[in-house]
């Protein structure tokens, strides 16, 4: 097992000098506990970018961690221990990154030529999913069998929903529906169940990749 | 305060993907199991840390202060003779009483230059 931070150098910035009582939070941090921690996070982020079609494994899970470590050391990552926990910063830096990732695989993906249709593979999905009925972007796929999931759970549609219009924060869940904390929480584990019990065809397809 | 934008179809599914996706992962973190091949890697991952922690503290020692070249010895003291250096020294030392503090016990082993430059440093108001 190889594991490495990248180091950047040459690339014309002044090195990062970060202070004694900023090593000796990240020391304090970073215990083996929050490496599993962020690992599973990481494992979890990963699938989203699977939904894209992009192939995932291992290596890229560690990739996802070890790089958002390298880049705090780096400096390309600021990190300041007296606003937030090493691991939310890390945390934040591997949410982003799998954002990037999935965002850029759909745009590569429409862009992919097959060769033997000259079509894009875009296309030739959006062609089969029409002729099954089913809808054509692999995203609405996972959402559209969420919500027949759903269906008997209006609390649980009206988070995907919220999700939609960018309203994450559970604060600002709480706010939109009127909830409590109890039922904003019991809505949340739900829905997180129901993202277990997709489809196979559906869930796998994106999953069993990562 | 939020500011919402028109978003399309699909931009909306990946704001509900990312939130769903972003949702799961904080409960992997918090209460998720880990793979039995994650506890090696963490291992590798804290030495690596801890390697990449000392070179950050040893950066930050200050690098060695540059050797200050000596001064060229007074006109003054370099026409004293090595009795008349250490009749100087003794003189310096009544004079000063107990302020004045050298490392050498043996003045045998030091050469008149050494001599001079001791008394130099023990006099700065010494005549050029």
């Amino acid at each position: 097992m190889t594991v490495t931070f990248g180091h950047a150098e040459g690339d014309g910035r002044a090195p990062f000098i970060p202070s004694e009582e900023w090593i000796e939070a990240f020391e304090a941090q970073a215990t083996e506990d929050l490496y599993l921690r962020i690992k599973r996070y990481a494992r979890a982020r990963a699938r989203l970018v699977a939904h894209a079609g992009r192939p995932i494994d291992e290596q890229y899970t560690n990739d996802l961690v070890q790089d958002a470590i390298g880049d705090t050391f780096d400096g390309v990552l600021a990190w300041d221990p007296e606003r937030v926990t090493l691991e939310r910063h890390l945390q934040c830096a591997i949410h982003s990154r799998t954002r990037h990732d999935y965002v850029h695989a759909i745009r590569f993906r429409q862009e992919r030529i097959d060769l033997g249709t000259k079509k894009t593979l875009a296309e030739v999905e959006t062609t089969l999913a029409r002729a099954r009925g089913e809808p054509e972007d692999a995203s609405a796929r996972v959402l559209a069998a969420l919500h027949q999931l759903a269906a008997r759970d209006p609390d649980v549609i009206e988070m995907l929903r919220l999700f939609g219009e960018q309203v994450i924060k559970k604060e600002d869940i709480v706010r939109e529906t009127g909830w409590n904390t109890k039922r904003y929480q019991a809505t949340r584990k739900r829905m997180l169940r129901l993202v277990q019990q997709l489809p196979n065809d559906v869930r796998e397809a994106a999953m069993a990749r990562a | 305060m939020s500011v919402r934008i028109d978003m399309t179809d699909k931009d909306k599914n990946v704001e509900i993907l990312d939130a769903i996706y972003q949702e799961a992962a904080l409960e992997a973190a918090e209460h998720g199991k880990s793979a039995p091949e994650d506890r090696p890697w963490a291992r590798e991952v804290g030495k690596r840390v801890q390697a990449r922690l000392a070179e950050l503290r040893r950066n930050l020692v200050p690098a060695a202060t540059p050797v200050a070249q000596a001064q060229p010895i007074r006109p003054s003291l370099l026409a004293l003779g090595r009795d008349a250096l250490l009749a100087k020294l003794d003189e310096l030392i009544a004079r000063l009483g107990t302020s004045v503090q050298y490392a050498h016990r043996n003045l045998e082993g030091l050469s008149d230059d050494d001599l001079r430059r001791l008394i130099d440093t023990l006099d700065p108001d010494l005549e050029p």
